[in-house]
């Protein structure tokens, strides 16, 4: 497959818009769109009242046509504003230009501007770029002369689509830069979809969240002493893990490390931390101004595809309701008459580690449905006959283990988490690597791929060079994130092309809605696509997975937040959970 | 305006989705307006409490890896899985692991070893031995004649340990009169049991010889090094093997400088 291969033409495409209302997290309003059929480049320009009367996009995107566009799933944004069908095919250039360059370092960024400085392509200043930008947000109404330029402006951006594309066609992986495409679609039907906010108690939070704050601290920090005001004293907190004998990590200078990864570990081995560190969570990631949700109560915001090294979407954490606190997902609730289902691939990376690594212990610990148990059977450490339940001490300990693998965690942070002596942490380590020797001898080659080939890859064409990145623990977790990602990426097109709601990919799962009549039907189809993903991604085997309904009128909730809710819930005179 | 965000469907080789429209396309409930880009009021806040909200099924079937009950993928799905690239790295660079240290002596006190069964796994050498540096070095034959009293025959036992490390286990053989001292019997005992099982053994002095501990858990068998006995032996001693009395250490020995 190749340029030629599209007969009925390759069309290069960008719109201008401005979210409705003005409002982030209300769908785009487009404004203008400038077509250009590449090598020809005959070019087609369209002001918004053109296209507000077009049924369907004015150029070929039936199968033998190739729509171009660079960050594909804005563009898709706008042909779902206009009613028009998705094109068949897309190719992104910023997918594709992520792709070849990911792990190295670029001067100019990921833009479009950015791509085009990295070939030494024209383009328009920045300035200019930003001028027109902030022209087309006013959300007019525009002169003719503003017209005029608007429509110049987007044009510009197809020019440079159509130099990029030029230099870019031989280096392209068609088939699967195709598919990346098509996952564009997919992110722009779940950004449109959004997520169902309780947006009446979302404005009583907003409004009284100054005083909630004062009043969470009086009411957590009672019994600590930590905060001063709104402050927290570091010198009160190391008086307090004196008195109670914690020893916690310092940093290279020698002070608390007081990073909220820490906070989190901490958490888990000394319970009377935890209070504490989801008040801090609470207080530092509470932005929730910056929450995109639109005028129907839905939070929109741009996935990110592709933005992070492993592949993975890498939304904003203070506009996506998935980034803040977990707490705060107890806003996410579903329509009257809807439900939602949460669904996830369970141990997604041990699974994905054991197929691609075809370790046959690995693969018989997933299949037995709880890997860490049988990690510690077949180690030796526990009976064949162990349950959870006869031997939870030691299954807590081996999925540690597994866990600090996956991590990249050495003997020190193990036995931190485990609260045992490092000696402990290294047998298991070491249990872990006798057991799992076929694992390790196929991660050892991902680390000698990386160093000598200079890049690694995922099953669907995602890489990363490596030249600059010598990080063991990255270079050994990048197989795992980085085919987890195509594997959500995968599920996303598949769901997405069936029809079901997708409302938001969170790292291994999917969040999506239906009418509470068609629930269970929706969540059948999303369990057997999901596990349809897994078996396209790990060469035939599947992983499993597990569902959380929620059904009008309950709410959404993440079991780690539901302590915090209630007790902001209290505050604002609420019902609370049970 | 498409109130149903349906992705479109190519029927290509690229495409999964065929038949597979599910029975909610057809439902008359009202989608969220989140389909429509026109904003609508939010829904009403339901007045009634919210009651412990989810509900979790651990279901979508037990894992079945490669499990032949596990349904076939579509077409479309296995057009797709024929894009997939296989996770081979490293085949192509040919990185293999080089011996390149081979320790001689006895394990460790808490080292649990296994020593390899095969006559062919041995070698007989006469060994000085340098306790101050803890150095062991072979001597060719007719210059150990000639210093017979610094150097002894000894069986080279090719062992591994826990963590796949190889060393040479040297057992001192029988003098002419066929004994040997109780420790070096009690070794040459030891590593016959290590050939089946894995040991750890330290010395105890009162009873002049080694204790021997077995290990209790089943354990997997080793993982033994593709290298002949040869090659062990050429690595551990390598620069270390004195070849005439002009050796230093064998001058120094002999107190010649």
């Amino acid at each position: 497959m190749h340029a030629a291969t599209f007969t009925e033409g390759i069309y290069l495409v960008d719109f201008e818009f401005h979210p409705a209302g003005g409002r982030q997290g209300n769908p785009p309003v487009p404004v203008c769109l400038v077509v250009r059929a590449w090598p020809s480049g005959r070019t087609q320009r369209h002001w918004q009242a053109d296209l507000q009367q077009m049924a369907a996009a004015p150029f070929p995107t039936g199968e033998n046509a190739l729509c171009v566009a660079y960050y594909a799933s804005a563009e898709m944004d706008c042909f779902h504003a206009l009613g028009w069908p998705h094109p068949v095919h897309v190719l992104d250039l910023f997918t594709e230009f992520r792709c070849l360059t990911n792990g190295l370092r670029l001067p100019y960024g990921n833009s479009l501007l950015g791509a085009l400085l990295y070939y030494g392509l024209p383009s328009i200043g920045g300035e200019q770029k930003d001028a027109m930008r902030d022209l087309v947000l006013t959300r007019g109404p525009w002169s003719d002369a503003d017209q005029l330029a608007i429509l110049d402006y987007c044009e510009t951006d197809v020019v440079a689509l159509a130099h990029l594309l030029t230099t870019l066609q031989d280096q392209i992986d068609w088939p699967r830069a195709l598919l990346r495409g098509r996952y564009m679609k997919a992110v722009s039907c779940i950004q449109t979809h959004g997520i169902p906010i309780d947006t009446a108690v979302l404005t009583l939070l907003q409004a009284q969240w100054s005083a909630i704050q004062d009043q969470l601290i009086a009411d957590v920090d009672s019994d600590y002493g930590i905060f001063d005001g709104r402050t927290f004293k570091t010198a009160r907190w190391e008086s307090y893990l004196v008195a109670q004998q914690i020893a916690w990590p310092r940093l290279p200078s020698g002070a608390l490390d007081l990073g909220d990864a820490t906070f989190r570990e901490m958490a888990r081995t000394h319970v009377q931390v935890a209070p504490i560190r989801e008040l801090r969570s609470a207080l530092s990631e509470m932005r929730l101004a910056n929450l995109h949700v639109g005028d129907d109560g839905r939070n929109r915001c741009l996935l990110s595809p592709f933005r992070s090294r492993t592949g993975r979407n890498q939304p904003s954490n203070s506009k996506f309701i998935f980034g803040p606190s977990v707490w705060l997902r107890g806003l996410i609730k579903p329509q009257p008459g809807w439900g939602l289902a949460y669904v996830d691939w369970s141990q997604q990376e041990f699974g994905i580690a054991a197929a691609l690594s075809g370790d046959p212990a690995m693969m018989a610990a997933y299949r037995s449905g709880d890997p860490y148990l049988a990690f510690a059977i077949q180690a030796g450490a526990v009976p064949a006959t162990a349950t959870k339940k006869t031997h939870e001490f030691e299954r807590e300990q081996f999925k540690a283990c597994v866990l600090a693998v996956q991590y990249g965690m050495g003997e020190a942070s193990l036995a931190l988490r485990i609260n045992q002596p490092v000696a402990r942490a290294r047998q298991l380590l070491e249990l872990h690597r006798r057991t799992y020797r076929r694992f390790w001898t196929w991660s050892d080659s991902a680390v000698d791929e990386a160093v000598l080939g200079g890049r690694l890859w995922a099953g669907f064409g995602w890489q990363i060079h490596t030249r600059d990145e010598l990080n063991d623990r990255s270079l050994r977790n990048f197989p795992m994130q980085a085919n987890g990602a195509e594997m959500l990426r995968i599920a996303s097109i598949l769901l997405t092309e069936a029809g079901i709601r997708v409302c938001a990919p969170v790292h291994d799962a999917l969040l999506i809605e239906a009418p509470l009549d068609e629930l269970d039907a929706a969540i059948t189809t999303t369990k057997t696509l999901m596990q349809e993903a897994s078996r396209i991604v790990l060469d035939g085997f599947e992983l499993g997975g597990n569902v959380k309904e929620v059904r009008w009128p309950d709410r959404y909730m993440d079991k780690r937040g539901v302590v915090m809710w209630n007790k902001v819930m209290h505050l604002l005179g609420q019902p609370t959970l049970a | 305006m498409s109130p149903k965000l349906k992705s479109s469907n190519p029927q290509t080789p690229l495409d999964f989705n065929t038949p597979r429209s599910i029975p909610m396309t057809d439902s008359t409930t009202a989608a969220p307006a989140a389909a429509t880009t026109t904003p609508t009021a939010s829904a009403p806040i339901a007045s009634t409490p919210s009651t412990p909200s989810t509900t979790t099924a651990p279901t979508m079937s037990a894992p079945t890896p490669s499990n032949p009950a596990s349904p076939p993928l579509s077409n479309a799905s296995a057009a797709l899985k024929s894009l997939r690239l296989p996770p081979n790295y490293g085949v192509t660079l040919g990185v293999k692991k080089l011996l390149t240290l081979v320790p001689v002596g006895k394990p460790k006190k808490p080292q649990f070893f296994r020593v390899h069964a095969a006559t062919e796994m041995t070698f007989s050498a006469m060994l000085l031995e340098q306790k101050e540096s803890r150095e062991s070095y072979v001597v060719l034959l007719d210059v150990a004649q000639e210093i017979s009293e610094l150097v002894r025959p000894v069986q080279l036992h090719a062992a591994i340990d826990r963590q796949n490390n190889v060393f040479l286990i040297p057992v001192p053989l029988p003098g002419e009169d066929g004994t040997r001292n109780p420790w070096h019997e009690s070794l040459a005992q030891a590593v016959e049991y290590a050939k089946l099982k894995w040991l750890r053994i330290t010395a105890n002095m009162h009873a002049g010889g080694y204790d021997v501990y077995e290990a209790e858990g089943a354990l997997p068998e080793p993982e033994w090094p593709a290298h002949d006995i040869d090659t062990l032996v050429e690595v551990a001693f390598r620069g270390k093997i004195i070849t005439s009395l002009d050796h230093p250490v064998i001058q120094a020995l002999l107190g010649k400088i």
